[in-house]
């Protein structure tokens, strides 16, 4: 997929017989077929830079591309450190992709897809988002949670779980935004099976819940865009009291990262058709640990840096005390640490999915339909903006308990000089 | 277990003192009961159905067709607890039995009919009934003018069809076909009584 791009002609042309070998449609459950040669790049594509603590160029970064569903070229996964070059992107998206069972049919993601659809859907609608954002995490054979009854007792349902959302913990874009792309594949034993990509809309629009308080929304300013819809569900992170509460503390005590220092972004992503009949639902949670920022309303731009609270003593005595402090103050040694710095250990790089429950009614069929960007309006046949999403041609409605494991959460992807921004 | 073992001391008991040889003679109308061991499965492609042993019992009844073959009609059950899920399977089955050698007790039976399997728990219910076939193999070990004790091995396997899943909350039941492949399978050891 590297491979993939206007630059290197010759080398995505190799690129894309092998993949057209193995993979007859390699956007199957995407988009639509990609077609071999993009025809102009989408705004997601070239958005990164190099930082100061980045070794890697533009240029390589951007062969990391992939033509999307719409013609457009694509940014799309890639690991931390280039393996031809060795150099370091000081970033990093998750899971390699490729390795899900699910990679056959998907190829690979075209990360701002969706938003991309959406400008084309409401131009005055239009939403950006940043490239360190796109995290993709995948599991083959998980056994599904059928509960302690019955169906649990004879029945057992596996799925292949593939999924991308773009997360953003490290500025202040999600304290009001709650429109983010959503990539969700899901193929199981019995029948479920769902490829979606929508932009999802999380939680109500400019506002935010606390991490330490779900009862608490915060109103922090305008979204963007302004007309964003209101969604299900929430989009809870850490604030500057929570944060303090639990990190500062008296001498003698030890901090609880893990209570101030847990972003949880739970999602209830619909599709329905064209006249509103529901065809599929998913509700995963996405969590991020140890995130590099937090909610300060003191501050001009409402971004509070975590590491910097590893240095910070109240006026009361109170201060830092535990593992991830010691680790950014290198035990004590150093009397800063820049949030971007790769030695700070709060760079949002230990996630998990709650995968949860995936509902389909779509017994009538087809199993492909066009929806707009959110998700809605779904139609058998494709228009201006519109997203392919598949949906089993099922009803699971009155299925069994179904819920989904969580994935993700014993692996780190940090390390290889990856830093926030991430 | 300990009612299967009870069950069949019990059955030896009562023909045991029975000693003398009699003739394998079979005529006219003839039935017969068991009790034993045995396990049920169901399976599908969303089925892990991991069932212990547990009781098991027979009746079956008929007609003499020859000296080498028997028909008539079996009924065969099969229950299982574990946890909060009872599981029961059973098989309406017409019967064939031949004895290859009419003057001894070793037969081999086969069948075809219907077979059920219901697991249920105190809210839910997974049930599926299909058509099956059962094979066996046995022998009467004549102990009575008329009767014989039975030691016997039977296999069932129904084809496959729907496993239909049914929930009920609030007075409310909801119904859904889970999967759509799903068959089921029992095997049984048993000792029986054939009466002749």
């Amino acid at each position: 997929m590297r491979n993939l791009t206007l630059t290197t002609p010759i080398r995505a042309l190799a690129a894309l017989l092998a993949c057209g070998a193995a993979l007859s449609a390699c956007a199957e459950d995407s988009g639509a077929p990609s077609p071999p040669v993009a025809t102009g790049v989408s705004v997601a594509y070239d958005l990164w830079r190099p930082g100061p603590n980045d070794d890697c160029t533009a240029e390589i970064h951007n062969s990391y591309s992939v033509v999307g569903p719409d013609g457009k070229l694509y940014p799309t996964w890639h690991p931390p450190v280039d393996p031809t070059t060795g150099c370091r992107f000081g970033h990093e998206h998750g899971r390699d992709p490729r390795g899900s069972d699910l990679y056959r049919r998907t190829g690979p993601i075209p990360f701002g897809y969706a938003n991309e659809q959406l400008a084309i859907w409401d131009p005055t609608g239009i939403r950006n988002e940043d490239h360190f954002g796109h995290k993709v995490e995948w599991e083959n054979d998980v056994p599904f949670d059928l509960g302690g009854g019955v169906a649990g007792s004879v029945l057992q349902v596996k799925c292949d779980v593939l999924t991308k959302l773009h997360q953003g913990t490290h500025s202040k874009d999600a304290f009001t935004n709650n429109l983010h792309e959503l990539v969700y594949h899901i193929d199981c034993t019995g029948g479920t099976r769902i490829g979606m990509t929508i932009m999802t809309a999380i939680g109500t629009p400019g506002e935010m819940v606390e991490a330490c308080d779900h009862d608490v929304h915060l109103t922090v300013g305008p979204p963007t865009p302004l007309n964003s819809p209101d969604g299900g569900g929430k989009r809870t992170i850490p604030d500057k009291a929570c944060v303090e509460r639990h990190i500062l503390v008296p001498p003698g005590q030890t901090s609880s990262f893990g209570s101030a220092l847990h972003e949880s972004w739970q999602v209830s992503a619909n599709l329905r058709a064209d006249n509103g009949h529901f065809l599929a639902s998913v509700n995963p949670y996405y969590q991020v640990f140890y995130p590099s920022r937090f909610y300060d309303p003191a501050l001009p731009n409402f971004t509070g840096r975590v590491v910097d609270l590893c240095f910070a003593t109240e006026a009361n005595g109170d201060r830092a005390n535990g593992w991830l402090c010691d680790q950014a103050t290198a035990n004590g040694t150093l009397t800063s640490l820049a949030f971007d710095d790769p030695r700070s250990p709060f760079n949002g790089v230990r996630r998990q999915v709650d995968i949860n429950g995936n509902r389909i009614d779509n017994a009538d069929g087809p199993e492909v339909w066009y929806t707009d960007p959110f998700g809605n309006h779904g139609r058998t046949a494709p228009f201006p903006g519109s997203i392919r999403q598949v949906v089993a041609k099922m009803d699971n409605t009155d299925f069994f308990q179904f819920e989904g494991p969580t994935l993700g959460g014993d692996r780190n992807y940090g390390g290889q000089g990856v830093h926030a921004p991430n | 277990m300990n009612r299967l073992f009870l069950a069949a001391i019990c059955l030896v008991c009562f023909v045991t003192p029975v000693t003398a040889q009699h003739p394998n003679t079979r005529e006219g109308f003839w039935y017969g009961f068991g009790f034993g061991a045995g396990s049920g499965q169901v399976h599908c492609e969303i089925c892990d159905d991991q069932t212990g042993t547990d009781l098991t019992a027979s009746i079956r009844a008929g007609g003499v067709l020859s000296p080498s073959w028997l028909l008539g009609a079996e009924l065969d059950g099969w229950t299982n607890s574990q946890d909060v899920v009872t599981r029961r399977s059973w098989t309406a089955s017409a019967v064939a039995l031949w004895y290859p050698w009419p003057a001894r007790g070793a037969y081999v039976k086969g069948g075809l009919g219907v077979t059920g399997y219901h697991a249920s728990d105190s809210v839910d219910v997974l049930t599926t009934t299909q058509p099956g076939a059962l094979l066996g193999i046995g022998y009467e070990w004549r102990v009575g003018k008329n009767y014989s004790i039975n030691p016997y091995i039977t296999y069932q396997h129904s084809l496959a069809g729907d496993l239909t899943f049914k929930h009920t909350e609030d007075n409310t039941t909801t119904t859904a076909v889970v999967a759509d492949d799903a068959s089921v399978s029992s095997l049984q050891f048993g000792v029986g009584l054939v009466i002749h």
